[in-house]
């Protein structure tokens, strides 16, 4: 019996009798009917699913309530085409990335932003509201620069560096009270050295300076054998050419004049100075005075305490040489740079200033 | 009124003469030394008077200077 070719119900061949017609209908039907059993039945809303892999194999079923018919933005999603066919999803905290070390911190509920990546070295902190995370210096990376390297703040916020000092240096904080600094230890040894080699020669003006003076907390001054064109001069010191009532100048004085008087020995009470005297010539040309004077605190902005003395030479039938034995402080407050040797009348025109110093 | 003031340079070891105007102060030194030192000379020169007069006084009795020396005067 001949039959169909995809489903092989029974068909009559070409030479079956007219009579028979009816049963091989029939039969036909039957094998139709008995295939196509599973579309029977089902109800409102089913379709129809495969129950088997085998041909012409359903069942009724009923689609699940829920299935997805559109795609909606949330939070850190953002939808193209939500309703289909095709949805696009996209993450937006990760499209914030626009470029290699960026960062994405919260801003807020469910807000963020980016944070481009740093320069080289810099490191993460929490900025200064404590709001948000920030790049910044990286104090060993971006400010030391050398072995023995020191980081102190110059503001706010705000590091540098203080670069190693000398052997022996001690760290103090500098003139102005603003920063650290290395400095020679004070108290430490005295190291002396004379700054003007050979001296210089009291001649050819009535003050004579020796300038250049930088960094020597004591100074030591000499004067020998100072002599001025004219009689009875008094020699004098002064510092940094201030000629201001700077200097506070206490003691003993011993004058000698023509007769005894009781002021031939007394005291130096001179509070409002604008010098120190050392000595007083004799009355003659010919006359000298030598002395010295003895400062500390010259590289400091304090006062500089200072002990001084010296005397007029004696001259045979001459009087009024004076000798003047001091103490006291120069208040002015720059450090030291000059020191000047002053005849009180007539110019220098013998003698030398030695000037000694130590930091 | 000018001072005039020599300067060395302990750095440099530069010496140089430099002109300049007097401060109030130093004018005011300057006078006030001037007349000490002219006060003492006339001092001196009353003194050393004295001393002639008192000189030509011992020799009118035929002594010298070195006899009062000699008995502690």
């Amino acid at each position: 019996m001949p039959t169909t070719s995809n489903f092989g119900w029974t068909t009559p061949a070409d030479t079956d009798l007219v009579k028979d017609g009816a049963a091989a209908i029939r039969t036909l039907g039957n094998g139709v009917d008995a295939s196509l059993v599973d579309l029977k039945g089902g109800t409102t809303g089913q379709v129809l699913s495969k129950a088997t892999n085998t041909d012409l194999d359903y069942t009724w079923i009923t689609p699940n309530v829920g299935d997805i018919t559109e795609v909606q933005a949330g939070t850190g999603i953002s939808v193209a085409s939500g309703t289909g066919p095709i949805p696009v999803v996209t993450n937006t905290v990760a499209t914030a990335f626009d470029a290699a070390g960026d960062l994405v911190y919260g801003t807020g509920a469910d807000t963020f932003t980016k944070l481009s990546l740093g320069v080289a070295g810099r490191v993460l902190k929490v900025n200064s509201g404590a709001t948000a995370p920030e790049w910044a210096i990286d104090p060993v990376a971006d400010v030391v620069t050398t072995a023995g390297d020191l980081i102190y703040g110059t503001a706010a916020d705000t590091v540098t560096r203080l670069g190693l000092g000398t052997a022996g240096q001690v760290l103090t904080v500098n003139s102005g009270a603003t920063a650290p600094i290395w400095a020679t230890a004070a108290g430490g040894a005295a190291n002396w050295s004379l700054l003007n080699a050979g001296g210089t020669a009291l001649t050819g003006a009535a003050t004579i300076t020796v300038s250049g003076i930088s960094g020597k907390d004591q100074i030591l001054i000499v004067v020998s054998d100072a002599s001025s064109a004219n009689t009875t001069s008094e020699i004098r010191i002064r510092f940094n050419a201030d000629s201001l009532n700077n200097y506070v100048v206490v003691g003993a004085n011993y004058g000698v004049t023509t007769t005894y008087a009781v002021d031939n020995y007394t005291d130096v009470n001179l509070l409002t100075s604008s010098y120190i005297p050392l000595g007083r010539m004799a009355n003659v040309a010919t006359a000298q005075v030598s002395g010295g004077l003895m400062l500390s605190g010259g590289n400091a902005a304090g006062v500089k305490a200072y002990t001084a003395l010296g005397a007029g030479r004696g001259v045979s039938s001459q009087q009024f040489q004076m000798a003047y034995l001091t103490q006291g402080v120069y208040t002015g407050s720059s450090t030291i740079s000059s020191i000047s040797v002053l005849s009180s009348t007539g110019n220098f025109d013998a003698g030398t200033v030695y000037v000694y110093a130590s930091a | 009124m000018k001072i005039i003031e020599k300067e060395f340079n302990a750095i440099t070891g530069e010496e140089s003469l430099i002109e300049r105007d007097a401060t109030p102060n130093e004018i005011a030194e300057l006078k006030k030394a001037e007349l000490e030192r002219q006060a003492i000379a006339k001092a001196q020169a009353k003194s050393e008077a004295k001393r002639q007069v008192a000189l030509a006084k011992l020799a009118a009795l035929g002594l010298e200077e070195d006899d009062l020396i000699a008995l502690g005067l």
